[in-house]
């Protein structure tokens, strides 16, 4: 294993593992109701119901909650657990019956997220030697880290895949180890941290795929692991477009006579895709009353969608509104929240965050990016076009996820609901932003390129670090 | 050339590190602040639901964790109408019982009122904490009724219940102190809430490792990265 990247993984556990055992339990975003997802899984086979059932979380979940405090302390900076009644809670927990940890059968609004991760999860819960729900938690949440450190193992290879310099590599996979929203979802249950795997490992096999040619297994691999991110979660589904894209490219540029090869892979793809989709959509219509995703796919097709609204939606949600606009639809919430605030900080369930004037900086240094990546682009335009193949897959899994995101929200927002979208939903694509810093910095000149990337690396481990040590203030200060 | 390349986009970037640990990881670590031991009831995530307490009346958040180190309960007090004088705070348990009367509550929004109570002398799980109205006017004590800010403990004024409305209560310690210096008790309890499986003796070297090793390796690992890349 080359140093660097040894090195990276060790970061990864140290941060990951800190993360765990000094955020308290339930304390991640909808960690509660991830937790009672896989409880329930694990204790009965069955997912929760997302309406009806006898309770949002198990006797056992609830216990813990309440009786530490942890469920009301979400959100309130002021909260704490009664640290004096630990001792008497855990012993509440030793005697209730074995019914305590099956009654969580519902209501759970992430019912109607497939089961991959939980069931992964369910297998940890049930591994575990300790048979008490903080140590279970705990566990799961040391499941997590691990998927964290496979992430950045994944982003070390596509950066591997792209960059020749092993400057570069390190670069990319740095300020993907360092990211404070990243590692701060290692240490909490929460399915997106499978979704950044899956995703990170996609791009890894779809580069591949255009780059070194169309193999069975190439298409397998890439065709699988984009479904098992529909298999994780419902944004998982934004892999399908980049998957269709990547194969049909890996396709084309088979040597001739190539439609009867091409017949066969694209197949095999749209088998491995369509078997774990199909049956995500079958165990969410289980859960669901009958409805895949708890309706959102049914109600994405019903709805009425105007053209109009949605540019000037857009537009707003990136730029200050222009005369000839109608204002904004629902709250004023945009880029600055999601691709700033919700995705460098706002941990727990948003209350912990950088100061204003870190999120000013971040700001203006990602407009700076922002404009030396369009520098870049037509400085190196050439050299893009002929690396086609691959730019078109890293262009349309950008593209995906962000309409994906920004279309579902906009339907939430006109329809009167609140916004859904959120920065941590961009991780999924954590490896395209940092292989994009590193593009940009490996365009500057050859001496000036390395001490930038080193002070980016710095102040990426700054905030790292700065961010745990936030989070202790707000749980334990 | 290559050689002292490496050494300098390390030595650069160790610079910005410490530089920047010095202003905000210091300041995270050694700045004195509150300290809560328990938060019995929550300020409001929506719009606040304050109680009107008459003169004469007593509100009380029951069961309360009271620990030896346990010295100020903190309601948030307003008054309507006039200056509120003889504001009784009090503490107490079974075999225990403590009691202060705070500085007068000047008429407007209700803010934090911080009350100091000898603290028991061991741990109580059952506490009850109470603020009485001994003045004249009206006192106004911060409520919240949204679901996310209802907690375990129950608000009652003169010994009737509020359901689903709680006023917002904190314990703190005596002092303000800082993280830093009591990282032994943060670690036992973050561990006690990890069940265990996480001991609070590995959190030392775990937290030295995220302060140091974190940045070091980093640094290090883009380093030796230049370092080969100059080689070639």
């Amino acid at each position: 294993m080359p140093r660097p990247l040894a090195l990276l993984l060790a970061v990864a556990l140290v941060q990951g593992v800190a993360w765990t055992a000094l955020t308290p339990p339930l304390q991640g975003p909808d960690e509660s109701e991830h937790v009672a997802y896989t409880q329930q899984l694990a204790e009965t086979g069955h997912g929760p119901k997302t309406a009806g059932g006898t309770g949002v979380q198990s006797g056992e979940q609830s216990l813990v909650g309440y009786g530490l405090n942890l469920l009301p302390l979400r959100g309130h900076l002021d909260g704490r657990p009664p640290w004096g009644a630990l001792p008497s809670v855990t012993t509440a927990l030793d005697r209730l019956p074995a019914s305590a940890r099956k009654d969580g059968t519902g209501p759970n609004a992430v019912g109607q997220n497939p089961p991959l991760y939980y069931a992964l999860q369910a297998v940890v819960y049930r591994l575990s030697p300790d048979r008490s729900l903080l140590a279970r938690m705990t566990l799961m949440r040391l499941a997590n880290v691990l998927l964290y450190v496979g992430a950045v193992g994944l982003a070390w290879m596509l950066a591997g895949e792209l960059f020749a310099r092993a400057w570069l590599r390190t670069l990319a996979t740095s300020l993907v180890v360092l990211h404070p929203k990243l590692v701060s979802l290692a240490g909490y249950v929460n399915p997106d941290m499978l979704l950044v795997v899956l995703s990170t490992g996609f791009l890894v096999a779809a580069v591949r795929l255009v780059r070194r040619g169309a193999t069975p297994g190439r298409v397998a691999t890439t065709a699988a692991l984009a479904g098992a991110a529909a298999l994780t979660h419902g944004r998982g589904f934004f892999l399908l477009p980049p998957a269709i894209v990547a194969i049909a490219i890996a396709c084309l540029r088979l040597p001739r006579p190539r439609l009867k090869t091409s017949a066969r892979l694209a197949g095999l793809g749209a088998a491995l895709f369509a078997v774990p989709a199909i049956l995500a959509v079958l165990w969410t219509r289980s859960d669901t009353g009958g409805s895949a995703f708890g309706g959102q796919i049914s109600q994405t097709a019903s709805q009425a969608f105007n053209i109009r609204q949605f540019a000037s939606y857009l537009w707003q949600f990136f730029f200050p509104r222009l005369s000839f606009m109608d204002p904004m639809v629902g709250p004023p919430y945009g880029y600055r929240q999601v691709f700033i605030e919700t995705f460098f900080g706002g941990w727990g369930n948003y209350e912990v965050n950088f100061s204003a004037s870190t999120y000013d900086l971040l700001r203006v240094a990602a407009y700076v990016g922002l404009i030396a990546l369009l520098v870049t682009t037509v400085v190196r335009w050439r050299e893009l076009v002929a690396r086609w193949p691959t730019v078109t897959v890293v262009v349309v899994t950008v593209v995906s996820l962000l309409g994906l995101l920004l279309i579902t929200n906009y339907r939430d927002v006109s329809g009167g609901g609140s916004p859904l979208i959120t920065g941590r939903y961009l991780l999924p694509g954590i490896s395209l932003f940092a292989i994009a810093i590193a593009w940009v910095v490996g365009s500057l000149p050859r001496r000036v390129g390395p001490i930038a990337g080193a002070l980016l690396i710095a102040m990426a481990a700054l905030l790292a670090v700065e961010g745990l040590l936030l989070n202790i203030q707000r749980f334990y200060g | 050339m290559a050689r002292r390349y490496w050494i300098l986009c390390a030595g650069l970037a160790l610079v910005v590190v410490l530089l920047g640990a010095a202003r905000s990881w210091q300041s995270e670590l050694t700045s004195d602040r509150d300290v809560i031991t328990s938060s019995p009831g929550l300020e409001p995530l929506a719009a606040p639901a304050d109680f009107r307490l008459r003169p004469g009346r007593r509100l009380c958040v029951a069961p309360v964790a009271l620990t030896p180190d346990t010295a100020k309960a903190q309601f948030v007090l307003g008054a309507a109408g006039g200056t509120v004088r003889n504001v009784r705070v009090a503490s107490t348990g079974p075999g225990y019982r403590a009691a202060t009367v705070i500085t007068p509550i000047a008429v407007g929004e209700p803010s934090v009122a911080p009350a100091q109570v000898a603290p028991p002398s061991r741990t109580i799980l059952d506490g009850r904490v109470c603020v009485s109205n001994g003045g004249r006017h009206p006192l106004l004590v911060r409520g919240a009724n949204d679901a996310r800010s209802i907690s375990a403990a129950v608000t009652s004024i003169d010994g009737r219940a509020q359901p689903d409305h709680d006023a917002a209560l904190l314990m703190l310690e005596s002092s303000p102190r800082s993280i830093g210096e009591r990282l032994g008790t943060i670690f036992a309890r973050a561990s006690a809430l990890t069940g265990g499986v996480v001991p609070a003796w590995l959190l030392w070297p775990l937290l030295v490792a995220v302060l140091l090793l974190v940045p070091l390796a980093v640094i290090a690992s883009f380093a030796d990265a230049v370092r080969a890349d100059g080689r070639r």
